[in-house]
């Protein structure tokens, strides 16, 4: 179901108006929910009670929208990625999302002001000229679930191809991909969608394509000459996982090769411990605030990691058993887990930057103009 | 409130069977709170030849038939939120409420017929709270602990949180609940902790709490004939090895190790027990001579071995 057909009401800033994508989004919403306010009106009191995720607002984005991710505390390496912050919230529902805990917004927005958004991208990544950035709108939302968000996407698309020291990421869980299959991509955006076996999909992935559909989707966004990514995170502790996950990565690689992969992340649950009473409150059926998690050297909860190895392991052993692997990297990870799992560990996250930028330079001829050197990352955050 | 005014009054003209205001209930019992409040004023309000109190229900514990008292008398066609305000602001100028004394006082509030609203913008502001109906259904669950929890509770100073994993018990929780306070008598936080993780194991399992705790076979702790610590100990050990089984599984192996290497009494080697930081502490209280010997020989290759056997496996 379109997720712009479950909003209540749609809120539109004035000075949001005057964007031409403005246009585009509402003529596709009921006129009966829509409502026109001043940009410094203040909405919540309207729409108490309601579900954020039901309640759309396009307005401008105030300050920066493009920001490092924000990771985790030291103790854990991470990836340096940029992340745009077009869309904030998701209508899917996603049992485990971190979503349901960080954001206080008491609607869906959708910044409109692309313009600006774009000029914004353009300096911050041509003041780095030698590095390469990874860039992406999976953040806080999913790409391509709402119609505001694939707008952003087709035009991302086509300044990322004309940008020489950027990848646009798109990372979703729906199969939304028509609109981008003509576009001019000259290989600078990745397609990625987030895997999990078919049965946790059913049971903590609700509103999601199903695992065929996403695959099958990967596979025409390879036909399209798109590079894809995959992330399987967060990798779940469920009765049966390793049979759910050996059958999973089977089915991909007969489905993708790894040359057409850029890159694929491991991740396992986490969440702040203050999130745990939220899902137990929105999910009360839901057995995942009870797997086996401690208070990590982050503050966040996670699978301890006597648990996390050998589930990461299983995993990174059948991606790796294969002629010309992917790039293979952990998101929030300690380097004793990277250690274990794949036998060395990045030295640190500019390090872990920097990986990415080799391995694209290595597998991609052409994509990056030169080959990247650490020092480019070292000295830049 | 102008209107209040004071009277003199002895035991017999108060109504001592209308206990609608009677909601302040201390551990220590009324009683030994008595002299604490006596410098509190007694609100009555005229009920027929009577008169009701309001406030001061422990002062009269204090007080025979025989004394007279200052009073003061409330209109009786006071608005019944401005006794509420009075009434808190007495209590609260020198007194924190336990959350169950706020679940009664809100409670008092619905029968006194004040709006949702009004308990939400003129109440509970007036404690340090903000919350919605919910925050007062939560409060009002409190009232119904039963004993012995309500008093366990109590005298522990238990937070709202804590209240509210003992409210709504079935009756096969409040049974279980109960003995163990009575027979382990486990601290707060021990209790706390055996209750999520049961909790967390039911919700997890889908599974009856009455199937847990014969798994468990929680009477033999209960009834254990060794040292209450020793049982209390074991039964958490238990409870922890059912909630995390593969963990403690883990950490059983790794503390076998340690014992593996048979270190003397003045060291000890520490692991966090989380698993997180992959590293052991070892610590070693160095007196005599022989200590000193004893370290030098678990520097030796073979025992240094052990060591990163136990590393490796951490």
């Amino acid at each position: 179901m379109n997720p712009e057909q479950r909003l209540k009401s749609v809120y539109i800033s004035e000075s949001s108006l005057n964007d031409p994508v403005t246009d585009q989004i509402i003529n596709n919403l009921p006129r009966r929910i829509r409502k026109i306010v001043a940009d410094d009106y203040d909405i919540s009191s309207e729409i108490r009670g309601i579900n954020p995720k039901q309640v759309l607002y396009l307005t401008r984005s105030k300050g920066e929208t493009i920001k490092k991710c924000p990771g985790t505390a030291a103790s854990y390496l991470c990836c340096r990625y940029q992340v745009i912050n077009q869309t904030l919230n998701c209508p899917l529902n996603c049992v485990y999302c971190i979503l349901q805990y960080y954001l206080n917004q008491p609607a869906t927005v959708i910044y409109t002001d692309f313009a600006k958004i774009f000029s914004e991208l353009r300096n911050k990544l041509t003041a780095q000229p030698k590095r390469f950035f990874r860039v992406g709108t999976g953040e806080l939302s999913d790409s391509l679930a709402y119609y505001g968000s694939m707008l952003f996407a087709r035009e991302a698309v086509e300044i990322f191809a004309e940008i020489p020291n950027g990848i646009l990421e798109l990372k979703t869980k729906t199969v939304n991909i028509d609109d981008l299959l003509t576009l001019r991509h000259n290989g600078h955006t990745v397609l990625a969608w987030s895997l999990n076996p078919q049965q946790i999909i059913d049971e903590f992935e609700i509103n999601t394509a199903a695992l065929t559909r996403r695959l099958n989707a990967a596979t025409r966004a390879a036909e399209a000459g798109y590079l894809l990514a995959f992330h399987l995170d967060p990798i779940l502790t469920v009765p049966d996982w390793l049979s759910f996950y050996d059958e999973m990565l089977d089915e991909l690689y007969s489905r993708i090769k790894p040359q057409q992969i850029a890159w694929i992340s491991l991740g396992s649950l986490r969440y702040p411990p203050e999130m745990k009473a939220r899902m137990i409150a929105h999910y009360p059926n839901s057995v995942l605030p009870f797997g086996e998690l401690v208070h990590g050297l982050d503050g966040k909860m996670r699978y301890a990691r006597p648990i996390r190895v050998p589930l990461y392991r299983r995993i990174y052993q059948k991606l790796t058993a294969v002629d010309l692997p992917p790039f293979i990297y952990f998101c929030m990870e300690s380097q004793d887990v990277w250690q274990e799992v794949t036998g060395s560990t990045p030295n640190d996250n500019a390090h872990l930057d920097y990986m990415f930028a080799e391995s694209l330079y290595q597998r991609f001829p052409g994509l990056l103009s030169e080959p990247p050197l650490l020092n480019n990352y070292i000295s830049n955050d | 409130m102008n209107s209040i005014k004071p009277v003199v009054l002895n035991l017999r003209q108060i109504n001592r069977n209308d206990n609608t205001f009677d909601i302040f209930n201390r551990p220590q019992g009324k009683r030994e709170q008595a002299s604490f409040f006596l410098p509190h004023p007694i609100l009555v309000q005229r009920q027929g030849s009577q008169y009701r109190l309001i406030y001061g229900f422990e002062i009269l514990e204090y007080v025979d038939e025989k004394i007279e008292l200052a009073a003061y008398q409330l209109p009786e066609t006071v608005n019944p939120l401005n006794i509420l305000k009075l009434i808190l602001k007495l209590r609260t100028g020198s007194y924190i409420l336990t959350p169950p004394e706020i679940g009664r006082f809100l409670q008092l509030a619905e029968k006194l017929r004040l709006s949702p609203i009004e308990m939400q913008t003129k109440l509970l502001p007036l404690m340090h709270l903000s919350g919605d109906d919910y925050l007062i259904s939560q409060y009002r669950s409190l009232v119904s602990v039963p004993e012995p929890l309500y008093g366990y509770l109590l005298s522990r100073n238990a937070l709202f949180k804590t209240w509210l994993r003992f409210a709504d018990l079935s009756g096969e929780e409040y049974q279980c609940y109960a003995k163990l306070i009575t027979f382990l008598k486990p601290s707060l936080s021990v209790l706390e902790e055996i209750k999520i993780n049961m909790q967390e194991i039911q919700s997890r399992d889908k599974s009856f709490l009455k199937d847990i705790l014969q798994d468990l076979d929680w009477e033999q702790y209960l009834a254990a004939e060794s040292e209450i610590k020793v049982a209390l100990s074991r039964l958490r050990q238990a409870i922890y090895a059912k909630r995390f089984p593969q963990l403690s599984g883990h950490l059983q192996k790794i503390r076998q190790r340690i014992q593996d290497l048979d270190l003397p009494v003045n060291a000890a080697l520490n692991f966090d027990e989380t698993c997180e930081r992959r590293e052991l502490q070892l610590t070693w209280r160095l007196k005599t001579p022989k200590d000193l010997q004893r370290l030098r020989e678990f520097t030796e290759p073979l025992s240094l071995e052990k060591v990163q056997h136990l590393l490796d496996e951490l």
